[in-house]
């Protein structure tokens, strides 16, 4: 059976890219036994995207080499159990302690059941983990009252209220478009939110339309399309984020086009939102274009500055933390593109205030923000280094490998070598040849000697620090 | 001809315990307190140069996920990712969110500094961002100490020195190196020493 497998692996070696290939098939490990194939994932992510692109096709040369019935499973693998693959259960070497983590003396009867668990039952904690169909999909942190409105986004606001008080009759279908993480979701969510409220017995269906483009997928697969269009047809209001998900994808817009007709007909209310407004979607229908635009389409711009500011102070509290309005506004001059982000920030600020025990201010959220809006920093190579440093000192760069050893040359380029074994990882005798082809202890004398002067020489000292500086940068 | 080594060594897997933490205690502090679940993050985003420890976090992470039994999804090199690739994370993204599952994903850069998708960056910088900062060489051969000792194996200073010394010191050759190192004593059944290392040296190309 393992020659089944050496055949998919062929096969699909063959029609994909060398990285396709080697981020989602050579990672499957593969088993057989009892009339089941089995092939385990490393991760939830891996297993996933088999299971969407490449498990028919599997299935398919399956049944080519076993007529028949032959059931295929996919399901995770424990990656600690490396020890168990096939290739190593021929080691005569008794498994080691010492390669279990500490950290698992300590283990669960959970993590205990979970690691006996078959992976068929690990392909089920993968399946219970995703949220029931039937749910709603409404999170109910997303409301009206903790939504922060500016110029922004007030038009947005007032119509998604009047919609939420008003189902079905104010504006069908409301359109709310912008950029991302400015808040459609939590509009979206809000009005879902609120009509909940009103009217509990209400059906209401928060979705993302990734997620309706799958639904339809899997009503296809099972000719499912009547409990499909009884789910959806049926529902008081449809809430569907990302609309612009649905380009080329034909047969997901064709159902669409069926759901938003007999919902608009029954007056059920529709809420869109999408990256840009209903002409501009790329590779969708014109007829469901039009209809986007039938009822009221409004836009969600980035925050102001006031607005960024007031959205920290607000997430602040809820999360119970002290921000002083200078840091909030030093948070919202650096970060201006997304309220996602400037959550990002205001989250990353607060756990490093936790791990350090350290009160927030700007230097805290100064040296926090640097992991999420840092540029990549710039590649640092020994050349940049000589660069910077034979400018620093007014000398020509050729002094760098020139064998003169007059002080004048000598100290910088004794300090450039230093900084080269501190901020690369080139090895003494690559540095040595980088500087006029010298020997590796030559290099090993200078990096001693700047260390010391470093410690004695105040003057040295600073020199050093601004040009780790200039480079860095 | 030579001695084919058979590999039985299994080889040493990386965990949170045996990372060796250099300047990124606050980022490993985080993943802990996501697995535990015990804290209120449960989006991780990791970034820096190569060499730093991503993929050693994120297989840690993955196993830990696996043992646990956590909706947990961990995502290495998410630079690599192709278009439809991205609108994948993007989903599995917002199904975690909605469903209280966590992901620990790690990049090249900043989560807006890679020409990813606006949607899937700002959801990467939602979460806790960290960049990973690399080791110091004392750092670094501490990490090898361990490294080598969890394969079974005697690494002397002296040839630990002499790594530091004399080759590039990004983590993954010092790493190759000192495996290789390992295999080449086993097949020859000598003594892992620093006239063996040099040999070594010179078989490799380069």
């Amino acid at each position: 059976m393992e020659n089944f497998w050496s055949i998919c692996l062929g096969r699909f070696e063959e029609e994909l890219s060398a990285q396709q290939f080697n981020t989602w098939i050579k990672p499957l490990r593969f088993e057989a036994g009892n009339g089941i194939l089995r092939l385990l994932a490393p991760n939830r992510f891996v297993q996933q995207w088999v299971k969407d692109r490449f498990l028919q096709k599997i299935e398919t040369l399956a049944e080519e080499v076993y007529p028949g019935a032959v059931q295929i499973e996919l399901a995770l693998y424990d990656a600690t159990d490396k020890k168990l693959a096939p290739a190593a259960s021929t080691s005569k070497k008794p498994e080691s302690p010492r390669t279990e983590p500490a950290a698992l003396t300590v283990e669960s009867e959970i993590a205990k059941a979970t690691k006996s668990a078959s992976p068929a039952r690990a392909a089920n904690v993968v399946k219970k983990a995703k949220p029931a169909v039937e749910t709603s999909g409404l999170n109910p942190s997303f409301t009206f009252e903790n939504f922060v409105t500016g110029k922004a986004n007030q038009l947005a606001r007032a119509a998604a209220i009047q919609v939420a008080e008003n189902p079905g009759t104010a504006y069908n279908p409301l359109f709310i478009y912008g950029g991302v993480g400015l808040g459609k979701t939590h509009v979206l969510q809000a009005i879902g939110n609120h009509l909940k409220q009103q009217r509990p017995d209400a059906k209401i269906r928060y979705l993302h339309a990734e997620r309706y483009v799958s639904d339809v997928v899997k009503a296809y697969e099972h000719k499912a399309f009547d409990e499909f269009k009884r789910q959806y047809h049926s529902l008081d209001l449809l809430l569907i984020d990302d609309i612009q998900f649905f380009a080329k994808k034909s047969r997901t817009q064709e159902e669409f086009f069926y759901a938003f007709n007999s919902l608009i007909e029954a007056k059920k209310q529709i809420i869109i939102t999408c990256d840009t407004y209903p002409k501009e979607i790329a590779d969708v229908d014109e007829r469901l274009r039009t209809r986007f635009s039938w009822g009221l389409t409004v836009a969600v711009e980035p925050p102001e500055l006031e607005m960024r500011v007031a959205i920290l102070l607000k997430k602040a509290e809820v999360a119970r933390v002290d921000l002083h309005e200078d840091v909030a506004f030093f948070i919202a001059k650096q970060v201006r593109s997304s309220v996602r982000e400037l959550e990002g920030a205001l989250n990353r600020i607060i756990a490093m205030a936790n791990f350090t025990g350290h009160a927030i201010d700007v230097s805290l959220a100064k040296e926090a923000l640097k992991d999420l809006i840092a540029v990549r920093g710039r590649q640092i190579t020994i050349e940049n280094i000589q660069k910077t440093v034979a400018d620093y000192y007014k000398i020509k760069v050729a002094e760098m490998y020139s064998k003169k050893r007059s002080r004048n040359f000598a100290r910088p380029r004794q300090i450039a070598m230093a900084l080269a074994r501190e901020l690369t990882n080139h090895s003494f005798p690559e540095i040595g040849e980088a500087f006029g082809s010298r020997h590796h202890t030559t290099v090993m004398h200078a990096c001693d000697e700047i260390e010391q002067l470093r410690q004695n020489d105040p003057n040295v000292g600073r020199d050093i620090s601004v040009l780790i500086q200039v480079i860095r940068d | 001809m030579k001695q084919l080594l058979l590999d039985i060594q299994p080889p040493a897997s990386p965990t949170l315990e045996n990372f060796v933490v250099g300047r990124n205690a606050e980022a490993l502090f985080q993943l802990k307190s996501t697995i535990q679940q015990d804290g209120n993050a449960r989006f991780i985003y990791l970034w820096g140069a190569s060499g730093c420890g991503k993929s050693h976090l994120i297989t840690a992470c993955n196993a830990l996920a696996g043992q646990h039994g956590l909706n947990m999804i961990c995502v290495d090199d998410v630079h690599l990712l192709s278009d439809e690739e991205q609108i994948s994370l993007f989903d599995i993204y917002n199904q975690l969110r909605e469903s209280g599952g966590s992901l620990v994903a790690s990049g090249q850069a900043a989560p807006g500094q890679m020409g990813l998708r606006d949607d899937l960056a700002t959801r990467l910088a939602w979460g806790l961002a960290y960049q990973l900062h690399p080791l110091s060489d004392e750092e670094k051969a501490q990490a090898l100490k361990i490294h080598a000792q969890a394969r079974g194996m005697k690494l002397p200073d002296e040839v630990l020195d002499y790594c530091l010394r004399h080759l590039r010191r990004d983590m993954p050759n010092l790493i190759a190196t000192i495996d290789a190192l390992d295999e080449w004593s086993l097949t020859d059944k000598r003594a892992v020493t620093l006239p063996l290392l040099k040999q070594l040296l010179q078989l490799s190309p380069g």
